[in-house]
Protein backbone atom coordinates (compact mmCIF):
# COMPACT_ATOMS: atom_id res chain seq x y z
CA UNK A 1 0.00 0.00 0.00
CA UNK A 2 1.15 3.54 -0.73
CA UNK A 3 2.75 5.50 2.03
CA UNK A 4 1.08 8.71 3.02
CA UNK A 5 2.33 11.92 4.57
CA UNK A 6 1.10 12.59 8.08
CA UNK A 7 1.91 15.17 10.74
CA UNK A 8 2.61 13.73 14.18
CA UNK A 9 2.63 16.06 17.19
CA UNK A 10 5.04 14.49 19.65
CA UNK A 11 6.27 16.12 22.86
CA UNK A 12 5.24 19.52 21.54
CA UNK A 13 7.10 19.13 18.24
CA UNK A 14 5.60 18.61 14.80
CA UNK A 15 7.03 15.92 12.56
CA UNK A 16 6.01 15.26 8.99
CA UNK A 17 6.65 11.64 8.08
CA UNK A 18 5.60 9.21 5.38
CA UNK A 19 4.06 6.01 6.76
CA UNK A 20 2.41 2.91 5.37
CA UNK A 21 -1.26 2.60 6.43
CA UNK A 22 -0.45 -0.46 8.58
CA UNK A 23 2.33 1.33 10.51
CA UNK A 24 1.58 1.42 14.22
CA UNK A 25 2.12 4.59 16.23
CA UNK A 26 4.69 2.59 18.19
CA UNK A 27 6.78 1.85 15.09
CA UNK A 28 6.42 5.41 13.84
CA UNK A 29 7.77 6.71 17.17
CA UNK A 30 10.60 4.21 17.49
CA UNK A 31 11.69 3.73 13.88
CA UNK A 32 10.67 6.90 12.04
CA UNK A 33 11.29 9.40 14.85
CA UNK A 34 14.00 7.50 16.74
CA UNK A 35 12.17 7.88 20.06
CA UNK A 36 13.14 4.48 21.47
CA UNK A 37 12.13 5.28 25.05
CA UNK A 38 8.73 3.79 24.21
CA UNK A 39 9.24 0.02 24.33
CA UNK A 40 7.80 -2.78 22.24
CA UNK A 41 6.52 -5.63 24.38
CA UNK A 42 3.64 -7.98 23.69
CA UNK A 43 2.26 -6.06 20.71
CA UNK A 44 -1.36 -6.81 21.65
CA UNK A 45 -2.18 -4.35 24.44
CA UNK A 46 -1.54 -6.60 27.42
CA UNK A 47 1.81 -5.45 28.82
CA UNK A 48 1.66 -1.65 28.64
CA UNK A 49 5.35 -1.11 27.92
CA UNK A 50 4.41 0.88 24.78
CA UNK A 51 2.22 3.29 26.80
CA UNK A 52 2.15 6.87 25.51
CA UNK A 53 -0.18 9.75 26.31
CA UNK A 54 -2.67 10.42 23.52
CA UNK A 55 -4.33 13.80 24.09
CA UNK A 56 -3.31 13.34 27.73
CA UNK A 57 -4.64 9.81 28.20
CA UNK A 58 -2.43 6.73 28.48
CA UNK A 59 -2.95 4.07 25.83
CA UNK A 60 -1.04 1.33 24.03
CA UNK A 61 0.86 2.73 21.03
CA UNK A 62 1.03 -0.81 19.57
CA UNK A 63 -2.77 -0.71 19.02
CA UNK A 64 -3.01 2.70 17.35
CA UNK A 65 -2.24 3.24 13.69
CA UNK A 66 0.12 6.12 12.96
CA UNK A 67 -2.41 7.59 10.51
CA UNK A 68 -5.02 7.62 13.30
CA UNK A 69 -2.61 9.54 15.56
CA UNK A 70 -2.05 12.34 13.05
CA UNK A 71 -2.96 15.70 14.56
CA UNK A 72 -3.35 14.36 18.11
CA UNK A 73 -1.00 15.40 20.91
CA UNK A 74 1.34 12.53 21.75
CA UNK A 75 3.59 12.50 24.81
CA UNK A 76 6.32 9.88 25.13
CA UNK A 77 8.73 9.30 28.00
CA UNK A 78 11.19 11.64 26.24
CA UNK A 79 8.71 14.49 26.73
CA UNK A 80 8.03 14.06 30.44
CA UNK A 81 11.05 15.68 32.08
CA UNK A 82 11.66 19.43 32.24
CA UNK A 83 14.68 20.94 30.48
CA UNK A 84 17.01 20.56 33.45
CA UNK A 85 15.18 18.39 35.96
CA UNK A 86 13.24 15.15 36.03
CA UNK A 87 9.48 15.04 36.40
CA UNK A 88 8.57 14.48 40.08
CA UNK A 89 7.30 10.99 39.14
CA UNK A 90 10.65 10.12 37.54
CA UNK A 91 12.60 11.49 40.52
CA UNK A 92 10.40 9.54 42.94
CA UNK A 93 10.97 6.32 40.94
CA UNK A 94 14.74 6.85 41.34
CA UNK A 95 14.53 7.75 45.02
CA UNK A 96 12.34 4.73 45.88
CA UNK A 97 14.28 2.17 43.86
CA UNK A 98 11.18 1.61 41.74
CA UNK A 99 13.28 0.63 38.73
CA UNK A 100 14.89 -2.75 38.31
CA UNK A 101 15.40 -3.83 34.69
CA UNK A 102 13.66 -0.64 33.57
CA UNK A 103 11.73 -2.07 30.64
CA UNK A 104 8.30 -1.27 32.10
CA UNK A 105 9.47 2.08 33.51
CA UNK A 106 8.58 4.43 30.61
CA UNK A 107 5.03 3.07 30.51
CA UNK A 108 4.73 3.04 34.31
CA UNK A 109 5.87 6.67 34.49
CA UNK A 110 3.44 7.80 31.78
CA UNK A 111 0.47 5.98 33.34
CA UNK A 112 1.42 7.49 36.70
CA UNK A 113 1.77 11.01 35.29
CA UNK A 114 -1.66 10.71 33.66
CA UNK A 115 -3.15 9.36 36.89
CA UNK A 116 -1.78 12.26 38.95
CA UNK A 117 -2.96 14.82 36.41
CA UNK A 118 -6.46 13.34 36.73
CA UNK A 119 -6.37 12.55 40.45
CA UNK A 120 -3.70 14.54 42.35
CA UNK A 121 -3.97 12.58 45.61
CA UNK A 122 -4.77 8.95 44.81
CA UNK A 123 -5.00 6.19 47.41
CA UNK A 124 -2.69 3.19 47.03
CA UNK A 125 -5.62 1.23 45.60
CA UNK A 126 -6.28 3.95 43.02
CA UNK A 127 -2.59 3.94 42.07
CA UNK A 128 -2.76 0.17 41.59
CA UNK A 129 -5.74 0.58 39.26
CA UNK A 130 -3.99 3.45 37.47
CA UNK A 131 -0.95 1.32 36.63
CA UNK A 132 -2.88 -1.93 36.14
CA UNK A 133 -2.28 -1.85 32.38
CA UNK A 134 1.47 -1.84 32.94
CA UNK A 135 3.11 -5.13 33.83
CA UNK A 136 6.36 -5.31 35.78
CA UNK A 137 7.98 -8.75 35.64
CA UNK A 138 10.65 -7.90 38.19
CA UNK A 139 7.58 -7.81 40.50
CA UNK A 140 8.48 -4.44 41.92
CA UNK A 141 4.97 -3.07 42.22
CA UNK A 142 5.22 -2.13 45.90
CA UNK A 143 8.08 0.32 45.36
CA UNK A 144 6.37 1.73 42.28
CA UNK A 145 3.17 2.38 44.23
CA UNK A 146 5.19 4.04 47.00
CA UNK A 147 7.02 6.18 44.44
CA UNK A 148 3.80 7.36 42.79
CA UNK A 149 2.27 8.14 46.18
CA UNK A 150 5.36 10.13 47.15
CA UNK A 151 5.35 11.93 43.78
CA UNK A 152 1.76 12.99 44.43
CA UNK A 153 2.90 14.59 47.68
CA UNK A 154 5.86 16.33 46.01
CA UNK A 155 3.65 17.68 43.23
CA UNK A 156 1.14 19.02 45.80
CA UNK A 157 3.99 20.86 47.57
CA UNK A 158 5.23 22.28 44.24
CA UNK A 159 1.71 23.43 43.51
CA UNK A 160 1.63 25.35 46.80
CA UNK A 161 5.15 26.78 46.27
CA UNK A 162 4.31 28.00 42.83
CA UNK A 163 1.00 29.37 44.05
CA UNK B 1 3.56 -9.05 16.06
CA UNK B 2 3.27 -7.60 12.60
CA UNK B 3 0.13 -6.22 10.98
CA UNK B 4 -0.70 -7.55 7.52
CA UNK B 5 -0.81 -4.99 4.72
CA UNK B 6 -4.05 -3.03 4.31
CA UNK B 7 -5.25 0.40 3.32
CA UNK B 8 -6.92 2.77 5.81
CA UNK B 9 -9.70 5.11 4.80
CA UNK B 10 -10.76 7.93 7.09
CA UNK B 11 -14.22 9.19 6.09
CA UNK B 12 -15.40 12.49 7.54
CA UNK B 13 -19.12 11.61 7.75
CA UNK B 14 -21.28 8.57 8.48
CA UNK B 15 -22.76 8.81 4.95
CA UNK B 16 -19.26 8.64 3.49
CA UNK B 17 -18.41 5.69 5.75
CA UNK B 18 -21.55 3.82 4.60
CA UNK B 19 -20.69 4.43 0.96
CA UNK B 20 -17.09 3.25 1.41
CA UNK B 21 -18.26 0.20 3.35
CA UNK B 22 -20.60 -0.82 0.53
CA UNK B 23 -17.99 -0.08 -2.12
CA UNK B 24 -15.21 -2.21 -0.62
CA UNK B 25 -17.18 -5.37 0.29
CA UNK B 26 -16.30 -8.03 1.26
CA UNK B 27 -12.65 -7.54 2.32
CA UNK B 28 -13.36 -4.51 4.49
CA UNK B 29 -13.65 -3.88 8.23
CA UNK B 30 -14.71 -0.95 10.35
CA UNK B 31 -12.04 0.30 12.74
CA UNK B 32 -13.09 2.02 15.97
CA UNK B 33 -10.69 1.86 18.93
CA UNK B 34 -8.75 -1.00 17.37
CA UNK B 35 -8.19 -2.89 20.62
CA UNK B 36 -9.92 -5.95 19.14
CA UNK B 37 -9.61 -5.49 15.36
CA UNK B 38 -5.88 -4.75 15.33
CA UNK B 39 -5.13 -7.52 17.82
CA UNK B 40 -7.02 -10.03 15.68
CA UNK B 41 -5.27 -8.81 12.55
CA UNK B 42 -1.90 -9.17 14.24
CA UNK B 43 -2.78 -12.67 15.41
CA UNK B 44 -4.21 -13.52 11.98
CA UNK B 45 -7.54 -14.38 13.56
CA UNK B 46 -10.65 -12.74 12.23
CA UNK B 47 -13.90 -12.85 14.09
CA UNK B 48 -16.63 -12.44 11.54
CA UNK B 49 -19.24 -9.81 12.27
CA UNK B 50 -21.49 -10.79 9.40
CA UNK B 51 -24.92 -12.23 10.20
CA UNK B 52 -24.61 -15.34 8.05
CA UNK B 53 -22.08 -16.87 5.69
CA UNK B 54 -22.81 -15.87 2.13
CA UNK B 55 -21.96 -17.59 -1.12
CA UNK B 56 -18.25 -17.34 -1.78
CA UNK B 57 -17.57 -15.75 1.59
CA UNK B 58 -13.91 -15.88 2.43
CA UNK B 59 -13.93 -15.31 6.15
CA UNK B 60 -17.19 -16.84 7.28
CA UNK B 61 -17.26 -18.62 10.60
CA UNK B 62 -15.93 -17.51 13.92
CA UNK B 63 -12.36 -16.98 14.81
CA UNK B 64 -10.76 -19.18 12.22
CA UNK B 65 -7.19 -18.28 11.30
CA UNK B 66 -6.58 -16.69 7.94
CA UNK B 67 -3.62 -16.07 5.72
CA UNK B 68 -2.46 -12.59 4.78
CA UNK B 69 -3.94 -13.08 1.34
CA UNK B 70 -7.39 -13.40 2.94
CA UNK B 71 -7.06 -10.38 5.23
CA UNK B 72 -9.31 -7.37 5.09
CA UNK B 73 -7.69 -5.17 2.48
CA UNK B 74 -9.38 -2.02 3.65
CA UNK B 75 -10.00 -0.68 7.16
CA UNK B 76 -12.46 2.18 7.48
CA UNK B 77 -11.44 4.21 10.52
CA UNK B 78 -14.39 6.06 12.03
CA UNK B 79 -12.44 8.29 14.40
CA UNK B 80 -12.32 11.36 12.11
CA UNK B 81 -16.13 11.51 11.92
CA UNK B 82 -17.38 14.28 14.22
CA UNK B 83 -20.20 13.62 16.67
CA UNK B 84 -19.61 9.93 17.40
CA UNK B 85 -18.20 10.43 20.92
CA UNK B 86 -20.09 11.45 24.04
CA UNK B 87 -23.02 10.75 26.34
CA UNK B 88 -26.07 12.92 25.80
CA UNK B 89 -29.39 13.25 27.67
CA UNK B 90 -32.29 13.81 25.33
CA UNK B 91 -35.50 15.71 26.02
CA UNK B 92 -37.56 12.50 26.07
CA UNK B 93 -35.48 11.13 28.96
CA UNK B 94 -33.48 8.69 26.83
CA UNK B 95 -29.70 8.75 26.78
CA UNK B 96 -27.76 8.53 23.52
CA UNK B 97 -24.18 7.28 23.66
CA UNK B 98 -21.91 7.89 20.70
CA UNK B 99 -20.61 4.59 19.30
CA UNK B 100 -16.97 5.67 19.59
CA UNK B 101 -17.28 6.80 23.21
CA UNK B 102 -14.29 5.29 25.01
CA UNK B 103 -14.96 2.93 27.91
CA UNK B 104 -13.34 5.40 30.32
CA UNK B 105 -15.98 8.00 29.43
CA UNK B 106 -18.81 5.47 29.75
CA UNK B 107 -17.46 4.37 33.12
CA UNK B 108 -17.10 7.92 34.46
CA UNK B 109 -20.21 9.53 32.93
CA UNK B 110 -22.22 11.19 35.75
CA UNK B 111 -25.31 10.90 33.54
CA UNK B 112 -24.94 7.10 33.30
CA UNK B 113 -23.76 6.61 36.90
CA UNK B 114 -27.08 7.89 38.17
CA UNK B 115 -29.55 5.51 36.54
CA UNK B 116 -27.53 3.13 34.33
CA UNK B 117 -24.89 1.99 36.80
CA UNK B 118 -24.53 -1.50 35.34
CA UNK B 119 -23.20 -0.07 32.07
CA UNK B 120 -20.61 2.03 33.93
CA UNK B 121 -19.54 -1.08 35.82
CA UNK B 122 -19.33 -3.15 32.64
CA UNK B 123 -17.25 -0.51 30.86
CA UNK B 124 -15.01 -0.18 33.91
CA UNK B 125 -14.43 -3.95 34.04
CA UNK B 126 -12.75 -4.10 30.64
CA UNK B 127 -9.00 -4.49 30.26
CA UNK B 128 -7.04 -1.77 32.03
CA UNK B 129 -7.03 2.05 31.85
CA UNK B 130 -4.78 1.95 28.77
CA UNK B 131 -7.37 -0.23 26.98
CA UNK B 132 -10.41 1.63 28.34
CA UNK B 133 -9.03 4.91 27.01
CA UNK B 134 -9.11 3.47 23.50
CA UNK B 135 -11.75 0.70 23.37
CA UNK B 136 -15.21 1.92 22.36
CA UNK B 137 -18.73 0.96 23.43
CA UNK B 138 -19.91 0.01 19.94
CA UNK B 139 -16.66 -1.84 19.29
CA UNK B 140 -17.19 -4.03 22.34
CA UNK B 141 -20.80 -4.81 21.33
CA UNK B 142 -20.06 -5.36 17.62
CA UNK B 143 -17.19 -7.69 18.42
CA UNK B 144 -20.00 -9.89 19.77
CA UNK B 145 -18.00 -12.06 22.16
CA UNK B 146 -19.87 -14.20 24.71
CA UNK B 147 -17.95 -12.45 27.52
CA UNK B 148 -18.27 -8.87 26.21
CA UNK B 149 -18.50 -6.80 29.39
CA UNK B 150 -20.91 -4.17 28.10
CA UNK B 151 -23.36 -6.66 26.57
CA UNK B 152 -25.19 -7.93 29.69
CA UNK B 153 -25.58 -4.35 31.00
CA UNK B 154 -26.82 -3.14 27.59
CA UNK B 155 -29.32 -6.00 27.52
CA UNK B 156 -30.75 -5.45 31.01
CA UNK B 157 -30.96 -1.68 30.49
CA UNK B 158 -32.99 -2.21 27.31
CA UNK B 159 -30.43 -0.53 25.03
CA UNK B 160 -30.93 -0.26 21.27
CA UNK B 161 -28.19 0.01 18.68
CA UNK B 162 -28.98 2.40 15.85
CA UNK B 163 -27.54 0.98 12.63
CA UNK B 164 -27.24 2.94 9.42
CA UNK B 165 -26.38 1.95 5.87
CA UNK B 166 -26.76 3.67 2.50
CA UNK B 167 -30.23 2.05 2.45
CA UNK B 168 -31.47 3.61 5.68
CA UNK B 169 -31.53 3.34 9.43
CA UNK B 170 -32.92 0.81 11.93
CA UNK B 171 -32.85 0.13 15.66
CA UNK B 172 -31.64 -3.25 16.89
CA UNK B 173 -32.45 -4.20 20.52
CA UNK B 174 -29.32 -5.17 22.46
CA UNK B 175 -30.82 -8.56 23.40
CA UNK B 176 -31.19 -9.42 19.71
CA UNK B 177 -27.82 -8.01 18.67
CA UNK B 178 -25.35 -10.80 19.39
CA UNK B 179 -26.27 -13.92 17.39
CA UNK B 180 -23.29 -16.23 17.81
CA UNK B 181 -19.69 -15.97 19.01
CA UNK B 182 -18.27 -13.07 16.97
CA UNK B 183 -21.43 -12.63 14.94
CA UNK B 184 -23.77 -9.69 15.40
CA UNK B 185 -27.06 -8.74 13.76
CA UNK B 186 -25.28 -5.93 11.94
CA UNK B 187 -25.39 -6.24 8.16
CA UNK B 188 -21.98 -6.04 6.45
CA UNK B 189 -22.87 -2.60 5.09
CA UNK B 190 -24.17 -1.14 8.37
CA UNK B 191 -22.48 1.25 10.78
CA UNK B 192 -23.64 1.69 14.40
CA UNK B 193 -24.30 5.40 14.85
CA UNK B 194 -25.64 5.47 18.39
CA UNK B 195 -26.47 3.34 21.43
CA UNK B 196 -29.74 4.52 22.99
CA UNK B 197 -30.81 3.78 26.56
CA UNK B 198 -34.43 4.25 27.62
CA UNK B 199 -35.25 6.50 30.57
CA UNK B 200 -35.19 4.76 33.94
CA UNK B 201 -37.89 4.81 36.57
CA UNK B 202 -37.18 6.71 39.80
CA UNK B 203 -37.09 3.42 41.75
CA UNK B 204 -34.82 1.63 39.30
CA UNK B 205 -31.37 0.22 39.91
CA UNK B 206 -28.87 -1.93 38.09
CA UNK B 207 -25.57 -3.69 38.71
CA UNK B 208 -22.92 -5.74 36.92
CA UNK B 209 -20.63 -8.33 38.49
CA UNK B 210 -17.76 -10.12 36.80
CA UNK B 211 -15.84 -13.12 38.12
CA UNK B 212 -12.17 -13.08 37.10
CA UNK B 213 -8.91 -14.66 38.21
CA UNK B 214 -7.07 -11.37 38.65
CA UNK B 215 -8.23 -7.79 38.98
CA UNK B 216 -7.52 -6.47 35.47
CA UNK B 217 -6.81 -7.48 31.88
CA UNK B 218 -9.05 -10.50 32.26
CA UNK B 219 -11.91 -12.11 30.38
CA UNK B 220 -14.88 -13.12 32.53
CA UNK B 221 -15.36 -16.65 33.79
CA UNK B 222 -18.96 -15.67 34.53
CA UNK B 223 -20.62 -12.26 34.50
CA UNK B 224 -24.12 -11.15 35.47
CA UNK B 225 -26.04 -7.91 35.01
CA UNK B 226 -29.35 -7.17 36.69
CA UNK B 227 -31.77 -4.25 36.40
CA UNK B 228 -34.84 -3.94 38.59
CA UNK B 229 -37.68 -1.50 39.15
CA UNK B 230 -39.46 -1.48 42.49
CA UNK B 231 -42.97 -0.35 43.50
CA UNK B 232 -41.18 1.96 45.94
CA UNK B 233 -38.14 1.87 48.24
CA UNK B 234 -37.89 -1.69 49.58
CA UNK B 235 -41.03 -2.61 47.63
CA UNK B 236 -41.91 -5.47 45.30
CA UNK B 237 -40.16 -5.86 41.94
CA UNK B 238 -42.34 -4.41 39.18
CA UNK B 239 -39.87 -5.01 36.34
CA UNK B 240 -36.76 -7.17 36.17
CA UNK B 241 -34.13 -8.02 33.62
CA UNK B 242 -31.17 -10.30 34.21
CA UNK B 243 -28.47 -11.25 31.69
CA UNK B 244 -25.56 -13.67 31.89
CA UNK B 245 -22.16 -13.42 30.22
CA UNK B 246 -19.57 -16.12 29.40
CA UNK B 247 -21.96 -19.00 30.11
CA UNK B 248 -23.30 -19.53 26.58
CA UNK B 249 -22.38 -18.90 22.95
CA UNK B 250 -23.73 -15.36 23.37
CA UNK B 251 -24.65 -13.20 26.34
CA UNK B 252 -27.98 -14.66 27.53
CA UNK B 253 -31.20 -13.25 28.91
CA UNK B 254 -32.18 -15.16 32.06
CA UNK B 255 -35.98 -15.60 31.81
CA UNK B 256 -36.22 -18.18 34.63
CA UNK B 257 -34.39 -15.89 37.05
CA UNK B 258 -36.46 -12.90 35.93
CA UNK B 259 -39.72 -14.82 36.48
CA UNK B 260 -38.60 -15.84 39.96
CA UNK B 261 -37.96 -12.19 40.83
CA UNK B 262 -40.99 -10.43 39.38
CA UNK B 263 -43.69 -9.30 41.82
CA UNK B 264 -41.70 -10.16 44.95
CA UNK B 265 -39.84 -8.03 47.49
CA UNK B 266 -36.08 -8.57 47.29
CA UNK B 267 -35.43 -10.50 50.50
CA UNK B 268 -33.31 -13.54 51.35
CA UNK B 269 -35.95 -16.05 50.23
CA UNK B 270 -36.41 -14.28 46.89
CA UNK B 271 -32.67 -14.00 46.30
CA UNK B 272 -32.22 -17.71 46.97
CA UNK B 273 -34.99 -18.61 44.49
CA UNK B 274 -33.73 -16.19 41.83
CA UNK B 275 -30.15 -17.45 42.14
CA UNK B 276 -31.29 -21.07 41.89
CA UNK B 277 -33.47 -20.24 38.87
CA UNK B 278 -30.51 -18.53 37.18
CA UNK B 279 -28.76 -21.90 36.88
CA UNK B 280 -31.48 -23.04 34.50
CA UNK B 281 -30.78 -20.07 32.24
CA UNK B 282 -27.04 -20.75 31.90
CA UNK B 283 -25.54 -22.94 29.17
CA UNK B 284 -21.86 -23.01 30.08
CA UNK B 285 -19.10 -25.13 28.60
CA UNK B 286 -15.81 -26.38 30.04
CA UNK B 287 -12.85 -24.32 28.92
CA UNK B 288 -9.49 -23.13 30.24
CA UNK B 289 -11.17 -20.38 32.29
CA UNK B 290 -13.40 -22.75 34.23
CA UNK B 291 -15.51 -25.89 34.13
CA UNK B 292 -19.21 -25.85 33.33
CA UNK B 293 -19.92 -27.21 36.82
CA UNK B 294 -18.00 -24.35 38.44
CA UNK B 295 -19.73 -21.82 36.22
CA UNK B 296 -23.21 -23.08 37.24
CA UNK B 297 -22.21 -22.56 40.88
CA UNK B 298 -20.87 -19.08 40.16
CA UNK B 299 -23.95 -18.06 38.16
CA UNK B 300 -25.92 -18.66 41.34
CA UNK B 301 -23.53 -16.52 43.40
CA UNK B 302 -23.32 -13.67 40.89
CA UNK B 303 -27.08 -13.55 40.17
CA UNK B 304 -27.68 -13.17 43.88
CA UNK B 305 -25.12 -10.37 44.22
CA UNK B 306 -26.24 -8.51 41.10
CA UNK B 307 -29.93 -8.61 42.00
CA UNK B 308 -29.23 -7.58 45.61
CA UNK B 309 -27.06 -4.65 44.50
CA UNK B 310 -29.56 -3.54 41.84
CA UNK B 311 -32.42 -3.65 44.37
CA UNK B 312 -30.41 -1.71 46.94
CA UNK B 313 -29.72 1.00 44.37
CA UNK B 314 -33.38 1.02 43.34
CA UNK B 315 -34.26 1.65 46.98
CA UNK B 316 -32.02 4.72 47.00
CA UNK B 317 -28.67 3.24 47.97
CA UNK B 318 -25.28 4.53 46.93
CA UNK B 319 -26.26 4.93 43.30
CA UNK B 320 -29.87 5.31 42.30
Amino acid sequence: MHKRLIELHVNGQRHEIAVAPNRTLLDALRVDLGLTGTKQGCGVGDCGTCTVLFDGRPLNACLVLAVQAAGHEITTIEGVAGSDELHPVQQAFLDHGAVQCGFCTPGMVLSSVALLNHNPSPTHDEIRVGISGNLCRCTGYQKIVEAVSDAAGRMAVEEVDHG
Amino acid sequence: MILPPFDVLEPRSVEQACDLLAEHQPAVRLLAGGTDVLVNMKKRTMFDVHPAPRAGERFAGTGHPWADSEAAQVLISLSRIPGLVGVEARDDGTIAIGPLTPMTDVEESPLLRRHHTALCEGAGAIGAPTIRNRATLAGNLCHARPAADTAPPAIVLGASLIARSSQGERAIPADEFILAPGRSALEPTEVVTSVVLPARDAHAGSAYFKLINRATLEISIVSVAAAVELDGPGGAVSAARIALGAVGPTPLRAPCAEAALLGRPVDEATLADVAEAGRADARPIDDHRGSATYRYEMVEVLVRRAVAAAAERASGGAHA
